[in-house]
């Protein structure tokens, strides 16, 4: 916001007297939360339809995974593998894909996300019900630090540019930035678990430790964290430094303002300019990349999980994946466009709460 | 243009001054060259009456005004001089102050309405934040008293309080921005209001509806201001007393009435012919050849020299000081008694326009 064209007061007045005399359509229309909901909606519908095809793409299919287990684990014939296969499985691939998928969309809309192929008796909803916590436990934890600590790393690198921390955590964020996150996750195995022995990595394997039951309980809660540490500490160690960095140029920015100098100019102290003033604004631009980093977080479990065997959805969707698990594939998709859709909206919301100029547009 | 005769008292006699500069220089440094934006300013700010600072753009105006308070940019120095505020609470040397200090000083002494209104507000703090903020910075938090002291301003600058102190910045056009900054500028009841150039950013209408209010506080409030602008007519409106600049240097400094009557630096001259005069219809405009200096690699002798019809050999070696001519007058001009012989004749090109 820059330039405010000289409107009068007469005019501003009628546009808000313009603005209560609207009628509903146009208030379901333009309200900001419906529409946002309607299109989480729909981006839902559509993910959801995608990897319901492409699922069934993936060279291979789940019996003849199996069966080429079935051969090459025990030395079983083929034939009689298919066999098998054919009596375990309570799938139909012959029906047509149409025809699944209208039964498939059905199934969804009754909350029925089908049986795992492999895993007879199972549900995948209960599937998602008993891993996804722990996933949404060590993302919404990882998330939660590295947000913090970018955000007070980029305001003290950009109050104190061109120091020594400045170029350390540059450094640093480039860095790992640019390494993928599975090999940070490997590193950290290779390098503090195996060469430095800091820690046990068979033992922080799973997601609690045996005999540690779930509840409100400071043991629970504690072995949790152990079991997620090394997870939450490769998303921090991949994603904070990205936070600091965005935070910094944002920063930086905002210490441009006219705002900044009219509000030294006013006497205001400098912690209060620092935190209400230039830290406002400035970590309004990451919300915007907040939803970004959801989806990347998650995306990025299906890989971490199966490094760190930390049972979460994305060492789930690993397994399935190369089982070619159709249903338990749709469902944790399913799970995981919805969480990444929530995120966005939660983070959609928060921002337009936070920013009055967006708040107003309504 | 017209020449009031409203203005205040001329200085006391005693010569209490409420804020003096003396030998005020300030540099920019840029890469490895200095831009002289300031060299050697002194002039004083008489209580109760309003200055004006008029001059070309990148003379120097805005580097002053910031100076007045130290709000410099990082890559300014402040490279002499001393600047003396005589307030309520005393004498104080601004240059010694401590940042605390200096802090405290800000907008409770001396407020500054800046260049940047438009921005000048946090977009996601109302108005009525904006002045808790600035009572809370000064250690005034009982909020009801603000609230009340937030809407009498608000009245005062012509302006719906209940609409406006609720209101965030974006919802307010330019004037009624403009309007607000003025308003919160008097919260404290500031001994000094610096305005740099508080109207180029409005249409003409609301730049006129600002000259208005400002004239009125002025009468109401017994004002003490500093007013920055390169429209010599609003200077004409507002001011009491001008400072003329020119590349970093006041030039002359008088009173308003004797520098439209018998302007005494040939650039006061030249400035005042360049005024579009709405009265005398189709008259020439006058413009003065030539652009101001490099601030960078300043000319020898005088600074205007290489532009002024009058300059001899000795304005090309030597540089002329500012020296008082009658009381309240002063001026920095060899030539100084043969400057009106400029007016009205065409040593300025004249231009019909
Ligand atoms: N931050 C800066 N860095 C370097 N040089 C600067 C800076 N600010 C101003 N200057 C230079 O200092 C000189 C005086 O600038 P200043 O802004 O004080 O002029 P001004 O009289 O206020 O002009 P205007 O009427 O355009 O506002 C100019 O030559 C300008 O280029
Ligand atoms: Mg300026």
């Amino acid at each position: 916001m820059s330039q405010a064209s000289p409107v009068s007061e007469e005019q501003v007045s009628t546009a808000i007297s313009a603005r209560k005399r609207r009628s509903l359509f146009s208030l379901v229309v333009g309200n900001y939360a419906l529409q946002r909901i309607g299109r989480a909606v729909f981006i839902i519908y559509v993910v959801t339809t995608v990897t319901f095809f492409l699922d069934r793409l993936m060279p291979g299919n789940p019996i003849q995974v199996y069966v080429n287990n079935m051969v090459a684990q025990y030395g079983i014939s083929y034939n009689r593998a298919l066999q098998m296969a054919a009596s375990l499985f309570a799938i139909n691939l012959k029906e047509p894909m149409l025809t699944q998928y209208f039964h498939y969309l059905i199934g969804l809309l009754h909350g029925n996300l089908g049986m795992s192929l492999l895993s007879q008796g199972t549900s995948v909803s209960s599937m998602i019900v008993q891993y996804l916590p722990w996933t949404l436990f060590s993302v919404t934890i990882s998330l939660f630090i590295s947000f913090v600590l970018g955000v007070v790393l980029g305001m003290y690198m950009a109050y104190r540019r061109e120091t020594l921390l400045d170029h350390v955590v540059s450094t640093l964020s480039s860095i790992f930035h640019s390494v993928p996150n599975y090999l940070t996750a490997i590193m950290i195995i290779v390098i503090f678990g195996v060469e430095l022995k800091w820690f046990q990595v068979g033992q922080m394997r799973g997601d609690l430790s045996p005999g540690v039951a779930p509840g409100f309980t400071l043991t629970f809660v504690g072995n949790a964290l152990y079991h997620a540490m090394l997870p939450i500490i490769t998303y921090v160690l991949t994603t904070a430094g990205t936070w600091a960095l965005t935070m910094r140029s944002s920063t930086i920015r905002t210490l441009e303002e006219d705002y900044v100098l009219v509000a030294r100019s006013r006497g205001l102290k400098d912690r209060r300019i620092a935190l209400a003033y230039v830290g406002r604004n400035s970590i309004l631009p990451l919300f915007a990349q907040l939803t970004i980093a959801v989806g990347f977080v998650v995306g990025g479990s299906v890989l971490i999980e199966q490094i760190f065997v930390y049972q979460g959805i994305g060492w789930v969707l690993g397994n399935a994946i190369n089982q070619r698990d159709y249903p338990v594939m749709q469902g944790v998709f399913l799970v995981i466009t919805c969480s990444v859709v929530v995120a966005n909206l939660l983070a959609d919301l928060v921002y337009s709460k936070l920013d009055p100029r967006i708040r107003i547009k309504g | 243009m017209s020449i009031r005769s409203d203005s205040a008292p001329p200085a006391s006699v005693d010569g209490a001054t409420l804020m003096s500069v003396r030998d005020l220089s300030v540099v920019y440094r840029v890469g490895n060259r200095l831009v002289r934006a300031l060299s050697n300013v002194s002039f004083d700010v008489m209580p109760g009456r309003a200055l004006a600072l008029i001059g070309e753009s990148g003379s120097g105006k805005s580097t002053l005004g910031s100076a007045l308070t130290r709000l410099l940019p990082r890559t300014a120095e402040i490279t002499s001089g001393s600047i003396t505020f005589n307030g309520k609470e005393g004498r104080v040397q601004l240059l010694d102050l401590s940042s605390e200090e200096l802090r405290r000083f800000r907008w409770r002494d001396c407020a500054v309405v800046s260049q940047m209104a438009m921005n000048a507000f946090n977009p996601v703090m109302t108005i009525q934040d904006h002045f808790e903020d600035t009572a809370a910075a000064h250690g005034l938090r009982d909020k009801a008293k603000i609230h009340d002291k937030a809407y009498e301003l608000m009245e005062t600058v012509h302006l719906d309080a209940k609409r406006v102190l609720p209101s965030y910045p974006h919802q307010l056009s330019g004037g009624m921005r403009q309007r607000v900054l003025i308003a919160l500028s008097l919260l404290l009841s500031p001994e000094l209001v610096i305005l740099d150039e508080p109207t180029t950013a409005l249409d003409a209408l609301s730049q006129r509806a600002i000259i208005k209010l400002l004239r009125r506080l002025r009468q109401q409030l017994g004002l003490t201001m500093i007013f920055i602008s390169h429209d010599l007519s609003l200077a004409a409106e507002l001011a009491d007393d001008v400072a003329t600049m020119y590349a970093g240097q006041i030039v002359e400094y008088t009173d308003v009435f004797s520098l439209f009557d018998k302007p005494k630096h040939p650039y006061s001259v030249g400035l005042i012919g360049a005024i579009p005069d709405l009265s005398a219809d189709g008259a020439s405009l006058v413009s003065i050849p030539g652009s101001p200096p490099d601030l960078v690699s300043l000319p020898s002798g005088c600074r205007f020299h290489p532009r002024c019809p009058l300059s001899d050999d000795k304005c090309e070696r030597e540089l002329p000081l500012l020296v008082e001519t009658e009381p309240g007058q002063k001026v920095a001009c060899f030539h100084w008694k043969d400057a009106q012989t400029l007016k009205g004749s065409d040593a300025f090109e004249g231009r019909n326009s």
